[in-house]
């Protein structure tokens, strides 16, 4: 009874903390209405939901993944073809082979093929996973790109389905600066309720000690696989959202470029952490922002920087930053609960 | 009839002879003692038993079942818990959590939690810091909590690899003391160490392994032993 309230208060004071701000955040800038503002929030915070989603398996695990994309990617394309409306989709996919030409004959409403394609992704990521998870440290990380340039290919190559290098067109653009606000407040639940979950903390206690852990009997494949399959979803989630909010897109959307940055909001934020998570999305995009408009039409008094790529090589120095001066993130692994739980307990010093 | 039973054990990591034709056993209720210097296989010894190494030849019997090729999770459901060397808590989980991970192997939640405060109202240190992390826990304190995980298995035997390690000898003798007590509530104990005479002390009976395993002395341990003599026998021993 005790450990069942500790957790669900544990639960509150990890996501409230990310998630009321993060609320006030949108409605003023809601408020303000400027559209260039309110494209730049809603950017940022799909992608808080794919960096979130990579947290659930790589900040838990220890296991670095550069798959999330992937399965954002899977998502993406899956919603866009349940929703694409009927009438355009003979004309688009002329192509569609019979096994799959059920596909043509119908179209849901955008949630609906969120959640289909959220689902259907969970179930990629179970298959893939089962493997994936018995591996760590360099072979997963290998491993994971190496899942992240399957997919790719097929989605380029397969014609068909996937409309090739072409860009998809057609995708209903129903997702909005709520949507996205949704999206990030379900995610960050979702992702400390795993956190504090008895699955969740098997999978750190696996991170933290591997040894000890398969000492009291936790498997570790199946902890990680676990983790794995929700963080998988979690990221689809925000790929479904994304391919719903820029409403055309292509392969290489979903490409190394895309991965490399959400990798470095969550290394620059701290791995170990949601809070990092969250904040290195925050620092990452508002610099990245920062950086773009002085290349593109100067700031105030400050005149356009003409140097293509400025941004960047500004993020791939912070990051290099990052790693050599503070290893675990701006966070330091850390959750806001902590930094309370550290101020309301002087007496807990260490004895 | 012994609970716990090892065959002419022999461990070998690729040519290397860790262990050599082993045979030790553990009376229901019994503490034992597997004392020896470094290097003389203990470990080795230890994860053969746990199911983390294969032995090459030789078999391992735990309540007359063979478990010699069993998964480490199945031997702990079997009810033999490992507290492994340097403790190996996890730091940066609280010392609660600590605790309910410990109860992997039980689906049962209530049963769960009863043991859980159990092992509160036993170790009163850790019901004391039960939300700070366990990194910031003292070495004994942490040895404690080692101990407590390990029981939250709810095992009919404990397996220690050197808990004295790093550990000041006052707090060896608490550590000691505590086994002693949960062998008195019936835990059987097989406890390698290092630290002989305070092991032999401690338990009923001992072995002392020599390089390669070949056990050379199997002897009543307990109060009146002579620890003088058998610290003499055991640097004997130790610089063949």
């Amino acid at each position: 009874m005790n450990d069942r309230v500790s957790a669900w208060s544990r639960w509150v004071f990890l996501a409230l903390p990310l998630i009321i701000p993060l609320i006030v955040i949108t409605v003023l800038i809601a408020v303000t209405n400027d559209i260039s503002l309110v494209q730049r929030a809603s950017t940022a915070m799909i992608l808080m939901v794919m960096v979130v989603g990579l947290h659930i398996f790589s900040g838990n695990s220890g296991v670095i993944s550069f798959g999330s994309v992937a399965f954002a990617m899977i998502a993406a394309y899956t919603s866009a073809l349940l929703t694409i409306p009927v009438e355009q989709k003979p004309s688009l996919f002329p192509d569609m082979p019979g096994f799959l030409s059920w596909i043509v004959e119908f179209s849901l409403p955008v949630p609906a093929g969120i959640v289909v394609a959220v689902l259907f992704t969970g179930v990629v990521a179970v298959i893939v996973g089962v493997p994936l998870v018995r591996l760590s440290g360099l072979s997963a990380g290998i491993a994971t790109l190496a899942f992240l340039v399957v997919v790719q290919v097929v989605v380029t190559k397969w014609k068909a389905v996937t409309r090739g290098e072409s860009t998809m067109v057609g995708v209903p653009k129903e997702a909005t600066l709520w949507w996205a606000l949704a999206g990030v407040v379900l995610a960050i639940a979702v992702a400390a309720l795993f956190q504090v979950s008895r699955n969740g903390r098997r999978l750190i206690a696996t991170r933290e000690d591997d040894k000890a852990s398969m000492s009291i009997g936790i498997s570790i494949p199946k902890e990680r696989l676990v983790g794995w399959t929700l963080s998988c979803m979690v990221a689809a989630t925000g790929g479904a959202l994304y391919g719903h909010y820029i409403s055309t897109f292509s392969a290489t959307t979903f490409g190394f470029a895309l991965t490399f940055f959400i990798v470095a909001m969550l290394v620059i934020g701290g791995m170990g952490s949601l809070t990092g998570a969250v904040v290195g999305v925050l620092v990452v995009q508002v610099l990245s922002e920062f950086f773009r408009t002085l290349e593109t039409q100067g700031l105030g008094p400050i005149p356009i920087i003409d140097f293509p790529g400025l941004t960047e090589m500004v993020l791939a120095l912070i990051l290099l930053i990052v790693l050599i001066v503070r290893p675990s993130g701006i966070t330091g692994g850390t959750e806001v609960a902590d930094w309370f739980a550290r101020r309301k307990s002087p007496e807990s010093s260490a004895s | 009839m012994s609970l716990l039973k090892l065959d002419q054990i022999s461990i070998t990591y690729g040519r290397a002879v860790a262990v050599k034709g082993l045979s030790i056993h553990v009376d229901e209720g019994e503490f034992v003692s597997l004392i020896g210097h470094n290097g003389v296989g203990k470990s080795s010894t230890v994860k053969a038993i746990a199911g983390v190494v294969r032995p090459t030849s030789g078999s391992i019997w735990f309540k007359d079942r063979d478990i010699t090729q069993m998964d480490s999770g199945d031997i702990l459901r079997m009810g033999i818990a490992v507290v492994p060397e340097g403790r190996h808590i996890f730091t940066r989980l609280t010392v609660r959590e600590n605790l309910v991970v410990g109860a992997t192997i039980s689906r049962d939640r209530s049963a769960n939690l009863k043991n859980l405060d159990s092992m509160i109202d036993r170790f009163p240190v850790l019901g004391k810091y039960s939300s700070r992390m366990a990194g910031l826990l003292s070495g004994g304190e942490q040895q404690q909590l080692a101990i407590a995980r390990a029981l939250m298995s709810s095992p009919t035997m404990l397996l220690l690899d050197e808990p004295s390690l790093g550990l000041a000898p006052l707090i060896v003798q608490q550590v000691f003391d505590l086994l002693k007590e949960l062998n008195e509530q019936g835990v059987s104990i097989l406890l390698i160490e290092q630290n002989a005479a305070q092991a032999i002390i401690a338990s009923d009976r001992y072995y002392v392994m020599r390089t390669g395993g070949v056990i050379s002395t199997e002897a009543r341990g307990g109060d009146q032993v002579d620890v003088a003599k058998i610290e003499a026998d055991y640097l004997n021993f130790g610089t063949v």
